[in-house]
């Protein structure tokens, strides 16, 4: 398959190179005209112009690109396994290859994807946010996730713990599409407890996409590298809850490189996982106060699942009730619900539950509640 | 001439009969002291002789053979000193000499001896005095001489003149003169248990807030239940965990006993507190050793399992403790004994004990507080990981601290005294003693088989609905489904119900261990 178009054949080899990146797969393919120029470029032409060193770091690099043809065999044996993951090959080169990340200066030259690509037609949302974020964060990220994804607006994040996977969870178990950006191969699941909308996701719910080689670990520099495409392949991006200085920070960087607008969840001003969405709002990102906000911004008419079903409480008995008033959208220890109800611990406790198996409250940990 | 004097040694938590025998003849002037005896005990020979040398009585240079029998069983500790001294001054003559009195001769021939001699005369106490006395009172002796600082100790064996001695003077008063044998225990033990009462101890009502905590505690109290409380550094979990054992019903005398006994060979009981009649509460340290929680070394000696007997035995953070003594807890916990077999035998020590656990939810101890946790998920999950599963599967309540704030606590008003909460606590072992009169081990809805928890724990109508309900909402394993059930027991036991009720079902859930949340749970299920 691959040797039917000779110029991705080239791309694919040259980017397999161990140590390869994508600066000099640029510097190699302006050098030399096309890929297939750049593979087969003697290492002395690229060392006379400078584009490779025979010394430092760059060494080891040129020794791999002096061998390159001994890998040729194994590199082309693994892409024909490729299929048996369900893992695609998207270059620059092919016609698939999303628009979105075409006008970018570092855009991946090859990338990796199980599952489907983002659509070219759909607008799309960014959500993305802290790992460990507040019980509260994770409620908005559902939300926004969920009211985005049933309004029509493609749903991508990067799959990690806290706002990220939640909101697209959110996008998921609304019936709807949600695309993740992976800082690891797209045959590896991180963090594991997303497993479940990793395999969704994977089986064409959306997709996986992953600019590095099946495989490769989850290395905290791939992340930040990854960053740029989440910017680069969203219409808006959506801060829920970040720390001043975070991956957050630097994806927002990216998105405000490419002109992307960027929404940002007010925080409180006493959390550190509200500074840095403040210190954006200051900065002028616009105040995320409802998914309408961004469906407005995206210039989206019609609109679906936005208004949160209010709950029947009328169902329920009077302590019930009582306690579900006093409940909040963040979680409070049961000591604490007791002291306000009045209520005490041993009633209290079956009246959570009651309220838990209802759908009324949740228990994120033990000992906790929420409202839900 | 020939002298036999009884003795007792110690073998675990058992005291056994023995006999000193000491011969004094002609021959080459010399000590000969034989019978399987320890370094220690062996050291005897210099102690005795030089102490009758410096109590001003003189021996004549003969051949002194000493045998402690039986010869072939391992003899271990300081105890035998005052028999060896006995003996020698018998056998050599020395008591006739002196006049020996009516009263001496009875003591020669119906008493036991005990006790650790300094060279200077002085008579110092050892330890297991207590098991010792009781062994020498099934084996029909009248009488024993302890030291004094022993005396008090011995004289809880009923049935058996303890007489408590300071020095080789006092011992040699005895012999020569006449009078009453049980004039030597010292200011009655009553005196010691009156001292007792007006000591302030930890007290419930001392915790302020921490409500959830206090319930998951009575309720574990109430059915025996093994607890496990997380929370934040600082919220009150060790604070809690001590209170425990006030509001534990009062040890009975054999009970008392029994848990001195321990103490007794341990060398723990406290000189002024011959009888522990307290519940023990141990708080070994995470760094302990196997042995120093199981029982062992050389010589034998029981480990915190078996001193927290009867009592609480607290495990702070319990993610530190090394894995293979923490899962070495598993028999204990079942069997509610220690066996360790050793060259010698089996030592069987008892290990009756109730688990409290307490750990942080995550390294750095502050979350869920995020604002002061920094942890990433993965060190928590890491972290919550190295609970040790099957030890988690022995714990039927998890209760989850409320970390406190600053300046919170004044405002609060004071709880329910350990008095109080120990009132009920009494009520609920009476409904359960009735309820296992016939179970065989059984004695608390903790221990319950699966079979008796079928019996005992049976849902009727809606509460049935409810808990299939629950059930598959939660993703319950078969085992929390039990623990769920035992705990909704105590719970309508402390209601004061025949039946269990919704409001216990519901109650218990919330209080199960999280061992389903960490293993393949709730939210994680696939």
């Amino acid at each position: 398959m691959l040797n039917e178009n000779r110029e991705k054949r080239a791309l694919y080899l040259l980017n397999h190179i161990e140590g390869m990146h994508q600066g000099l797969l640029k510097k190699m393919y302006e050098f030399a005209g096309s890929f297939e120029d750049a593979y087969r470029m003697p290492t002395e032409e690229y060392i006379r112009y400078g584009i490779l060193r025979d010394r430092g770091k760059s060494r080891e690099l040129l020794l791999h690109y002096d061998r390159r043809r001994d890998q040729e065999e194994r590199i082309l044996r693994e892409y024909e396994g490729l299929w048996t993951t369900g893992t695609r090959v998207v270059t620059v080169l092919d016609p698939d290859y999303p628009g979105r990340l075409l006008p970018l200066e570092d855009r991946p030259y090859v990338l990796y994807v199980r599952g489907k690509l983002p659509s070219e037609e759909k607008r799309t949302a960014a959500i993305i946010g802290a790992r460990m974020c507040t019980e509260y964060g994770r409620q908005m990220a559902a939300r926004f996730g969920r009211a985005l994804a049933l309004s029509g607006v493609q749903v991508i994040s990067g799959m990690a713990a806290g706002i990220d996977g939640e909101a697209q969870e959110a996008a998921l178990a609304a019936g709807k599409e949600s695309f993740a950006v992976l800082g690891c191969g797209v045959d590896v699941c991180y963090p594991r407890e997303n497993r479940h909308i990793f395999r969704q996701m994977a089986a064409g719910q959306g997709g996986l996409l992953s600019e590095f080689p099946p495989g490769s670990a989850p290395l905290p520099y791939r992340f930040i590298l990854r960053n740029r495409i989440i910017a680069g392949l969203c219409d808006v991006l959506l801060v829920l809850e970040a720390r001043e200085r975070s991956g957050t920070a630097i994806t927002v960087s990216n998105a405000l490189d490419q002109g992307k607008e960027i929404f940002a969840l007010p925080g409180r001003i006493d959390d550190p996982l509200g500074k840095g969405c403040n210190a954006l709002l200051k900065d002028g990102a616009s105040v995320l106060t409802d998914p309408e906000d961004v469906l407005d911004s995206l210039g989206i008419r019609e609109r679906e699942g936005l208004s949160e079903e209010p709950k029947n409480i009328s169902a329920l008995a009077k302590p019930e009730k009582i306690v579900y008033s006093c409940l909040d959208s963040s979680e409070q220890h049961m000591d604490a619900i007791s002291e306000r109800t009045g209520i005490g611990v041993p009633e209290l406790s079956a009246i959570l539950l009651r309220l838990e198996l209802q759908g009324f409250a949740a228990s994120p940990m033990n000992g906790y509640y929420r409202k839900r | 001439m020939f002298a036999k004097i009884r003795c007792a040694g110690l073998f675990g938590v058992q005291g056994f009969l023995a006999e000193t025998e000491a011969d004094s003849g002609t021959g080459l002037p010399g000590v000969y002291l034989t019978g399987a005896l320890s370094p220690e005990t062996k050291e005897a020979q210099y102690r005795v002789f030089t102490a009758i040398r410096n109590s001003g009585l003189s021996l004549k240079p003969r051949k002194v053979t000493i045998n402690i029998s039986p010869a072939g069983r391992k003899k271990e500790g300081t105890g035998f000193d005052l028999s060896i001294l006995t003996a020698v001054l018998a056998a050599s003559g020395i008591l006739e000499e002196k006049e020996i009195s009516e009263r001496g001769r009875t003591l020669l021939a119906s008493f036991a001896f005990l006790g650790e001699l300094g060279l200077d005369g002085s008579l110092k106490p050892v330890r297991g005095v207590l098991p010792m006395t009781d062994a020498l009172r099934r084996g029909g002796m009248k009488g024993v001489v302890v030291p004094y600082g022993n005396a008090r100790e011995a004289a809880l064996v009923p049935d058996i003149l303890v007489v408590g001695v300071r020095n080789i003077q006092e011992l040699m008063e005895l012999f020569t003169r006449e009078g009453s044998l049980a004039m030597r225990v010292p200011e009655a033990v009553q005196k010691s248990e009156e001292d007792r009462e007006g000591e302030k101890l930890p007290d419930f009502s001392d915790i302020r807030g921490q409500a959830y905590l206090k319930r998951a505690a009575e309720v574990a109290v109430s059915g025996r239940h093994n607890l496990l409380l997380s929370g934040a550094a600082g919220s009150g979990k060790t604070m809690i965990a001590r209170r425990i054992p006030g509001i534990m019903p009062e040890l009975t005398r054999e009970e008392q006993i029994q848990l001195t006994k321990l103490y007794s060979i341990c060398g723990l009981l406290p000189e002024d507190q011959p009888l522990l009649k307290r519940r023990p509460f141990r708080a070994p340290h995470h760094a302990s050793s196997l042995p120093a929680l199981l029982g062992g070394g050389n010589p034998v000696r029981p480990g915190e399992v078996s001193l927290s007997a009867k009592g609480v035995l607290f495990l702070d953070e319990l993610p530190l403790f090394r894995r293979e003594v923490i899962e070495a807890l598993r028999e204990p916990l079942e069997e509610r004994r220690v066996l360790l077999t050793r060259l010698r035998g089996v030592y069987e020590f008892p290990a009756d004990f109730s688990l409290v656990a307490a750990c942080n939810n995550c390294p750095c101890g502050f979350y869920p507080d995020r604002k002061r946790c920094r942890c990433t998920p993965a060190q928590i999950r890491m972290y919550q990981g190295r609970l040790s599963k099957p030890i988690l599967e022995r714990i039927d309540i998890c209760a989850e601290a409320r970390p406190v704030e600053y300046g919170a606590l004044s405002g609060e008003r004071a709880g329910e005294s350990s008095q109080v909460i120990r009132g009920r606590v009494e009520q609920v072992y009476e409904i359960q003693k009735h309820r296992f009169r016939d179970c065989g081990s059984t004695r608390y809805n903790s221990e319950m088989t699966p079979e008796e928890t079928e019996r005992f724990c049976r849902l009727t109508g809606e509460t049935e609905e409810l808990m299939r309900r629950i059930y598959e909402k939660k993703g319950l394993s078969l085992r929390t489904y039990h623990k769920v059930l035992r705990v909704a027991r105590t719970l309508a036991d402390m209601a004061g119900r025949e039946d269990i009720g919704q409001e216990q079902l519901l109650e218990a859930v919330s209080l199960r261990s999280f061992e389903d949340r960490l293993w393949g749970g709730e939210r994680n299920a696939e």
